[in-house]
């Protein structure tokens, strides 16, 4: 199996890595990086854990080669917001009880970031397709939709 | 995952190349959607070389020509559903596209991707096959078209050879006259494969006669076919409920000459309800 050098921008610092052919941008996140916000729940693209944003899109970071990635800009959860300064969605997911176990949390960040990017005022029903491809098995969703919404509300 | 040597070609030459020099060790990647999955769990491996097309921008591509559409097999499922040159043109495909999956789905998989899988259930192939589409396939020096229904042979089957490579898809834009419909059924509304689906294309005279019919089911066949028996009996007629009832019972009649199983008592009263409503989709009437 053959290495690549791969140049890769998360979260607005650039990054020389040399990567395994088969490497997932998820392992290289969270292995080599030590970004472990972003999970592995499924690893086979069903639950949306690993979601990440790639070049403005959204992705699943499980069905992702690195060495796919070369010259790429990633946003993780890590570079939404900071403890002491979080992102008006991490806000609004502690004000609406949107989290339980967490796990989800992640991805269901970066679903919303990249809804209310492209779509800085969204409908409850472009709300629930933007994050349906993230499993939540705890809060039946409801509090997280109420928590995008709200976020929404705040950004305007 | 299944350990391979990955490579990154700048062009689609170096790429043809590469799959001239590996044949049958090799196979192309692009969104991975499909492909790094399989590789996950062990079913592949003669798997050896992996080429990488995602940065071949030259395969990325919506045109419209002539009144042809031609689109570059990179395109993803998200630029499809996006499309006005497709919404407009062929609305049905842009449906298609929209349902697959889910938003990281449809921002990686490709429609080429989809194709060349071949799945029972792939969305992009009814609208494709009931627009006419045909696929180009190259190697090294030399390409060919096919007719999509030429091109896959059966379930994860095609006629793509190992040096071959899928690199455009080709098909003539809806007539203004002309109505689709496409619908699917799947265990949920987002995330779910499809258990079933239709395409629809009926073009109507001025006197609402259907001078043309095309009917295309997923899932329920061998592979997505067109079924001539359910668009002749609609085929110069103004369709009315028992027509259309009886197009669907003609898709019920391919799925169960395809075979039975246990779940076919459940499936023949759903394909001919869901052939229905892509038909009335088509005419625009109400179904509900």
């Amino acid at each position: 199996m053959n290495k690549l050098p791969v140049i890769l921008t998360v979260n607005g610092r650039e990054y020389k890595l040399t990567v395994d052919a088969n490497e997932r941008l998820l392992d290289t996140l969270r292995q080599q990086l030590r970004l472990t916000g972003t999970k592995e729940g499924c690893g086979i693209g069903e639950c949306g854990a690993c979601s990440v944003i790639l070049d403005g899109k959204l992705v699943n970071s499980c069905m992702v080669l690195t060495a796919q990635c070369h010259g790429s800009r990633v946003e993780t959860v890590e570079g939404l917001g900071t403890a002491s300064k979080l992102h008006p969605l991490q806000q609004a997911f502690i004000d609406y009880n949107a989290i339980q176990c967490g796990f989800c949390t992640p991805g269901m960040l970066m679903a919303a970031k990249a809804l209310l990017d492209k779509k800085p005022d969204p409908s409850e029903a472009e709300i629930r397709q933007g994050l349906s491809g993230v499993l939540c098995r705890c809060t039946g969703y409801k509090q997280i939709v109420d928590a995008v919404k709200a976020a929404a509300r705040e950004d305007k | 995952m299944l350990e391979f040597n990955l490579y990154r070609p700048g062009t689609l030459q170096e790429a043809l190349k590469l799959l001239a020099e590996f044949k049958s060790s090799a196979r192309v990647l692009a969104g991975g959607t499909d492909l790094l999955i399989s590789l996950g769990s062990r079913e592949r491996e003669d798997v050896k070389n992996i080429i990488d097309i995602t940065s071949l921008r030259e395969l990325d591509f919506i045109r419209e020509e002539d009144s042809r559409l031609r689109l570059g097999p990179l395109t993803v499922h998200a630029q499809i559903a996006d499309s006005p040159h497709i919404r407009q043109g062929a609305g049905l495909l842009a449906a298609a596209a929209a349902a697959i999956g889910s938003p990281q789905i449809r921002n990686r998989g490709t429609i080429g991707g989809n194709i060349v899988n071949a799945a029972v259930c792939a969305d992009t192939v009814p609208p494709l096959l009931a627009l006419g589409a045909t696929v180009k396939l190259e190697r090294l020096g030399e390409s060919r078209w096919l007719p999509l229904e030429e091109f896959i042979t059966g379930p994860n089957r095609t006629g793509l050879e190992a040096d071959e490579m899928l690199t455009e898809i080709a098909f003539a834009k809806l007539p203004a006259t002309a109505g689709w419909g496409f619908m699917r059924l799947a265990r949920r509304e987002a995330m779910a494969i499809a258990r079933m689906n239709v395409a629809v294309i009926l073009d109507r005279d001025s006197r609402g006669r259907v001078v043309s019919a095309c009917i295309a089911p997923g899932a329920v066949l061998a592979s997505p076919a067109r079924i001539p028996a359910a668009e002749n009996i609609l085929l110069g007629q103004c369709p009315d409920e028992e027509r259309i009832h009886q197009a669907g019972q003609a898709v019920a009649a391919a799925m169960t000459a395809a075979g039975r199983r246990w779940s076919t008592p459940y499936k023949e009263p759903a394909i001919i309800a869901l052939t229905e409503r892509a038909i009335k989709q088509a005419l625009e009437v109400e179904w509900r």
